[in-house]
Parts: structure tokens; C-alpha cells; sequence
């Protein structure tokens, strides 16, 4: 019980940190791409792909959390 | 009204030795949809096109255009086109079934208590393991032939000097790394999607979960976009001939984590 | 592996899926994309063919109704020329009637008015003689002795010669 406890308690932090950082890398990259936007309108096609694919990738790190996590709940 | 949250997928009848879950039945459905939507836009092309005709055209056309300037040649773009448009029309479509409404009215009684036939494909990590893997594979194929069995291995061991070894090694836990990136991108979205969907329908039944309801649509075709593309990104650098071992090395594993 | 068990990873179902999608791929790809993007490259290519052709025709149809215009143009001058000229000549053909039926009126009054002073001159020449006759004869009768015949008419006719 005490066990079950701590295990959830853990996957939730560990979950919300590794959110934070995550987040505040995709609001940078979306605000960057923002102002290029801006600065250069022509280019928002290729721009938003770049944007997408960028935050993708800054994802990673959140699912990593997820991921660990998921492993300390269910196992 | 208690809130069941399961990783798992519910199986709804054994199909001889097949278990069949809910997920698994509806990427079936899902599958010959698609089939009889494309079957029966290519019977019916006409040299002046419909609406319907047309939009499936630009989406297509798009498509193309999009990985020919990925890819930078369009002969591999043509290879490569079919596996990632068929990923994203999957992934979207799959993602966008269940906000068709009523769905979780329905549920269906068995021993194990009263189960949904209905719930989303990528919010079964099977269904997008299964997805992952053949991209993976791909990529590993392509990468393969890009380079030759050796040089390809060579490329994460390499004795030459302590830095290349460590740098290999980067190299192969980024190529492990990517598995589980690009599975676990999409299966957390879709997932947290509907746990969040759910978790507000049970907080506050009326108009609450509406705006989340417009991010999950949102997320749902961006996540579709974002698997195909990431896809056709590893592939397109999968087939690049490196030059400067070091240095791309450096960016690849920049690029992974 | 209690993970996988929690989400639930059963390798038959994922072979299932992985054969689902695998066929998905193949049929939309052998049947569907292939040949739309054919036939949409095929069409892309007609347009292109149309579009030339159609600014090819439309080229040709201006060229064409510059010609007709020359054409309209030209006519109607050839026409304008072709009805003065026919004026022209109609008029120079009505003054030569006119010219030439007054002519003939002329000649014809000439011919007459010559005609009828000869008759005239006859008449009087042939009445002169008569006259002369009958003064001979009435002389003759008057006188009733016939002396010279020739000497008197010869006086007769120079007295009638100096009359006139």
C-alpha cells in the first residue's frame, strides 16, 4: 500500500516536471516562429512545417517523462 | 459515475485465436473506408473535376509536393509517398473518428464488466507501435542501402578514437530514442486527449469541454501531420550520404533528443 | 513486463495491425494514389496542351479578323471606285447621246433646210422659166407676130436675169 502510494505520487512529478520544460521550449519556438512570420510573410508555409517538426521534436523530452512515468506507475 | 481510465484497449470477442479489441476492430473499419473513399474517387475521375474530386486532388497534390521537397529528387519522393500519405490519412482520420458524437453512450456487457466498443486507435499504443515500427523499419532499410550493410554498422561502432565510440554510441541510443519518441508523441497526445476529455466531461458535463474539444481536433490532425513528416524527415536523412562523419553525427544526435 | 501488459501489448493483435496496415499501404498505393496521380499528371499535361492551343487559336482568330477587315476595307473601296467609275462613264455616255442626238437634229435640220431651199431654188427657177414661157407666149400672143424667137428670148432671159 505504502508502496502503491509513493509510485503515484512519483509518476506525478515526474510527469509535471518534465512538462515544464517541454512547455516552455514549444511556446519559445512558437513565439520565434511567430515573429518570423511576421518579419516575413511569404515564408509562413515553410515556416509553420519547420514550426511543427521543431516542437515535435522539443516534445520529446515531455514524452520522456510520460514515458517514465508510465514505467514507475505500472511496474 | 465513476472515471475508468485503461491503457490498455478493451477486447471485445475472440476472433478464433485472435483477440479482437475495440482498437483493433475499428483501424479495420477505418482501413476499408479508406479503401472504398479511394476506390471510389479512382472510378469516378472525371477530366473536370467535382468538389469532392477536387479536394481530394489538392490534399494529394499537396502531399506530393511536400515530400518531393523533402525528399529533393522525385523519384525517391514517389517511393516513399505512398507509406507516408497512407501514415497521415491513418493517423487523421483515426484521430478524428471519435468526435463523431454519441460514442460513449453505447457499451456492452461481459464478464469483465461493462466495456465500450468504441475508443480511439492511437490511444492504443499497439496500434501506434505497430505504425512506429514499420517507419523504423523503413528508415533502418533505406539507411541501409544508403550506405551498405558495414558502413551503416560502422557508423555507431566506430574504434578510431574514444570520442568517435562515445559519439557512435549517442548515435545508436538516438536511433533507439526515436522509437520511442515517435510512438510515445503520438500516443500521448491522442491518450491525454481523451483522458482530458473525459476528466472534463466528468467535472462539467455542458459547454466546459467544448474548447478542449476544439484542441483535440486541432491535435489531432497536427499529431497526424507530425508522425508523417517526422517520418519522411528520419527517412530523407536516412538516405543522405554522410561527408563529414563528425560533424552530421553531432547534429543527428543534436536532432534526436 | 507489467508495462506492456498495461498497455496492453499482445504480439497477435500487433501482427494483425501490422498486416491490416501493410495491406492498407498496398492497396491504396497499387489502386489509388497511382493511378490518380497518373491521371492527374495526364490531365496537368492536357491543360497545358489546351491552354497553348487555345492562345494559338485566338492568335490565329485576331490574325483572321485583321485580314477580314483588310479585306472589308478593300472591298469597299474596289466598290466606291467601281460606282464612280460607272457614274463617270454613264454621265460621259449621256452627254455623248445627247451630244450626239443634237448632232443629228442638227444634220437632219441642215439636210432639210438644204433640201428645202434647193426645192425652193428649184421651184423658183422652174417658176422663173414658166414665167418666162408665159411671157414669151403672152408676148407672142400680144404681139402676135413672131419675129425672132431666139433673139426675143434672149432678151427675155437677160431681162429676167437683171430682175434678180
Amino acid at each position: 500500500m505504502e508502496l502503491e502510494v509513493l509510485k503515484t505520487v512519483a509518476a506525478g512529478i515526474a510527469i509535471g516536471f518534465g512538462a515544464v520544460g517541454s512547455a516552455i521550449g514549444e511556446g519559445m519556438i512558437a513565439a520565434k516562429a511567430m515573429e518570423a512570420i511576421g518579419r516575413n510573410p511569404e515564408a509562413s508555409d515553410k515556416i509553420t512545417t519547420l514550426m511543427f517538426v521543431s516542437m515535435a521534436i522539443t516534445e520529446s523530452t515531455g514524452i520522456y517523462a510520460l514515458v517514465v512515468a508510465l514505467i514507475i506507475l505500472f511496474s | 459515475m465513476e472515471l475508468d481510465i485503461s491503457l490498455a484497449p478493451e477486447i471485445l470477442f475472440n476472433f478464433g485465436f485472435l483477440p479482437v479489441t475495440n482498437t483493433l476492430l475499428w483501424s479495420f473499419v477505418l482501413s476499408i473506408f479508406l479503401i472504398v473513399i479511394t476506390l471510389a474517387m479512382r472510378f469516378s475521375l472525371k477530366t473536370i473535376p467535382g468538389r469532392w474530386q477536387l479536394l481530394f486532388e489538392v490534399i494529394l497534390d499537396e502531399g506530393m509536393k511536400l515530400v518531393e521537397s523533402i525528399m529533393k529528387d522525385e523519384k525517391k519522393a514517389k517511393r516513399v509517398f505512398p507509406l507516408v500519405f497512407t501514415m497521415f490519412i491513418f493517423i487523421v482520420f483515426a484521430n478524428l473518428i471519435p468526435f463523431i458524437p454519441g460514442q460513449s453512450a453505447l457499451s456492452i456487457h461481459t464478464q469483465n464488466g461493462d466495456i465500450s466498443p468504441f475508443r480511439a486507435i492511437m490511444s492504443d499504443y499497439g496500434m501506434v507501435f505497430v505504425l512506429t515500427a514499420i517507419s523504423i523499419i523503413t528508415i533502418q532499410i533505406v539507411a541501409i542501402i544508403a550506405h551498405g550493410p558495414f558502413g551503416y554498422l560502422g557508423k555507431f561502432i566506430n574504434l578510431k578514437s574514444p570520442l568517435a565510440f562515445v559519439l557512435g554510441l549517442m548515435d545508436l541510443i538516438g536511433e533507439l530514442s526515436k522509437i520511442l519518441s515517435l510512438s510515445f508523441r503520438l500516443f500521448g497526445n491522442i491518450f491525454a486527449g481523451e483522458v482530458l476529455g473525459l476528466v472534463m466531461l466528468f467535472l462539467a458535463p455542458f459547454i466546459v469541454p467544448l474548447p478542449f474539444a476544439l484542441l483535440g481536433l486541432i491535435t489531432a490532425i497536427i499529431q497526424g501531420f507530425v508522425f508523417s513528416l517526422l517520418t519522411l524527415i528520419f527517412i530523407s536523412m536516412a538516405g543522405e550520404i554522410e561527408v563529414k562523419e563528425e560533424k552530421k553525427s553531432k547534429a543527428c544526435v543534436n536532432f534526436n533528443n | 513486463m507489467k508495462l506492456f501488459e498495461a498497455l496492453g501489448l499482445n504480439w497477435k493483435i500487433l501482427l494483425a495491425q501490422l498486416i491490416n496496415f501493410g495491406l492498407l499501404v498496398w492497396i491504396l498505393h497499387r489502386f489509388g494514389y497511382g493511378p490518380i496521380i497518373k491521371f492527374i499528371d495526364e490531365r496537368r499535361k492536357k491543360i497545358e496542351k489546351g491552354l497553348k492551343n487555345a492562345k494559338e487559336v485566338e492568335e490565329k482568330m485576331e490574325k483572321a479578323k485583321e485580314v477580314e477587315k483588310e479585306i472589308i476595307v478593300s472591298a469597299k473601296k474596289e466598290a466606291q471606285k467601281i460606282v464612280s467609275a460607272s457614274t463617270e462613264l454613264a454621265k460621259r455616255n449621256q452627254e455623248e447621246i445627247i451630244k450626239k442626238a443634237e448632232e443629228e437634229a442638227q444634220r437632219i435640220l441642215d439636210s432639210s433646210q438644204k433640201k428645202a431651199i434647193q426645192e425652193k431654188g428649184r421651184i423658183i427657177s422652174e417658176a422663173k422659166g414658166e414665167v418666162a414661157e408665159l411671157v414669151v407666149f403672152a408676148t407672142e400672143k400680144i404681139i402676135s407676130k413672131n419675129i425672132d424667137k431666139f433673139e426675143d428670148r434672149e432678151a427675155i432671159n437677160e431681162l429676167i436675169a437683171d430682175e434678180k
